[in-house]
């Protein structure tokens, strides 16, 4: 005689929506690590990134990223709410970082990451090598590599202001409230900043 | 400020190559719980005793180890020296307290001393002397103390009424 399993009822759809981040934070607070956990996983990869873009160095990077949010979660009785998490853990970064960049001063090593694959793959990129570029020999590479040389050559702040707005996207403000310091400063120090990488890069750049 | 947008698109395409500069996959697997494994450890260090801080603080800094083995091993030997030191004083003035209750003979070659009650001599009268040596005459002191004045002498000087 067969015995049939009972039929399991089946399951539900993952439907399970996203904590919002101002819960995560108060439970945070009252020492909650598996919130302050849930905190880091969303938004470790942009603070890395950044810390990354500004360091030029993917093991101080990483140490940098981990004290962060490590500072953190020991200040979190200090956020009062005004800005988001996000922009509080990296306004923590960007400090941490730029104390170690004054601290680094003479010390300039680079190691930077491989691109991945999909850089070969993006239309913007390939169509500024082969139209843009004078020199149409350039790989992506090359390109690269001079890239971030231009990056290294500017100063922490105008570096940073980039970073945030050309290669992460931030709005003005949003760089403002980071930078803790007014919009037209953020506009005038990203033009400067643009100013240098395009004479630093007027080999590769019409 | 007019930030002439058309001569920076260019620029801005060729810095969207620095998202392209990505870790390797994989990287951020274990970054959150190395993070919560960091914040643990540290409240583990506050709640902890102060031996266990202590100690705890010798994992994280070796250089603390050094450090701390240097001050005690300095602190021993320094203690060692004061100790033979203070000792060698002690023993000089309980030897020359002794001496001066009569409590303990002093170490003295066998031939400047005679202490055999059979050999006695009324006309020698035998007295130790510790300090001033006023009573033996100035020019016997410098035999009977040292630079540091603590060597004591049994002195013994026939009296020539007897």
């Amino acid at each position: 005689m067969t015995v049939l399993a009972p039929i399991k009822p089946a399951e539900a759809p993952a439907t399970r929506r996203p904590v919002e981040e101002r819960v995560l934070v108060r439970r945070a607070k009252s020492g909650d690590l598996p919130a302050f956990d849930e905190l880091v996983c969303r938004y470790q990869e942009r603070v890395y990134a950044t810390i990354y873009h500004m360091t030029a160095n993917h093991e101080d990077a990483h140490d940098l990223a981990q004290e962060s949010f490590i500072k953190a979660y020991q200040a979190l009785k200090t956020f009062k709410g005004d800005s988001s998490f996000f922009t509080w853990v990296y306004r923590i970064a960007i400090n941490k970082t730029i104390n170690f960049l004054k601290q680094r001063k003479n010390k300039t090593h680079i190691s930077l990451n491989d691109l991945d694959f999909n850089a070969e793959h993006d239309p913007d990129l390939m169509a500024l090598i082969s139209e843009k570029t004078p020199r149409r020999d350039v790989n992506l590479a090359e390109l690269q590599e001079k890239l971030n040389a231009a990056m290294q050559k500017l100063s922490d702040v105008h570096r940073l202001v980039v970073t945030l707005h050309d290669v992460h996207g931030l709005s003005h403000e949003e760089i403002s409230k980071i930078m803790d310091c007014n919009t037209g400063t953020v506009r005038s120090r990203l033009f400067y900043a643009r100013q240098q990488l395009q004479a630093y890069l007027s080999d590769y750049l019409k | 400020m007019n930030q002439m947008p058309d001569d920076f698109q260019d620029l801005q395409r060729l810095l969207r190559l620095k998202r392209h500069e990505q870790p390797p996959p994989g990287y951020f697997e274990g970054f959150s719980s190395k993070v919560i494994a960091e914040i643990k450890a540290s409240q583990m260090v506050h709640e902890g005793s102060w031996w266990e801080r202590f100690f705890i603080g010798f994992d994280a800094k070796p250089a603390l180890v050094c450090a701390y083995s240097l001050v005690v091993c300095s602190s021993l030997l320094y203690g060692l020296g004061f100790f033979g030191t203070s000792e060698a004083n002690f023993r000089n003035e309980s030897v020359a307290q002794a001496i001066w209750f009569g409590t303990e003979t002093p170490a003295l070659p066998a031939d400047r001393v005679d202490l055999r009650a059979d050999r006695f001599d009324s006309r020698h009268v035998s007295f130790p002397l510790i300090g001033g040596a006023t009573t033996v005459g100035a020019e016997k002191a410098s035999l009977l103390f040292d630079g540091t004045g603590l060597k004591v002498n049994r002195a013994s000087y026939p009296f020539a009424d007897r």
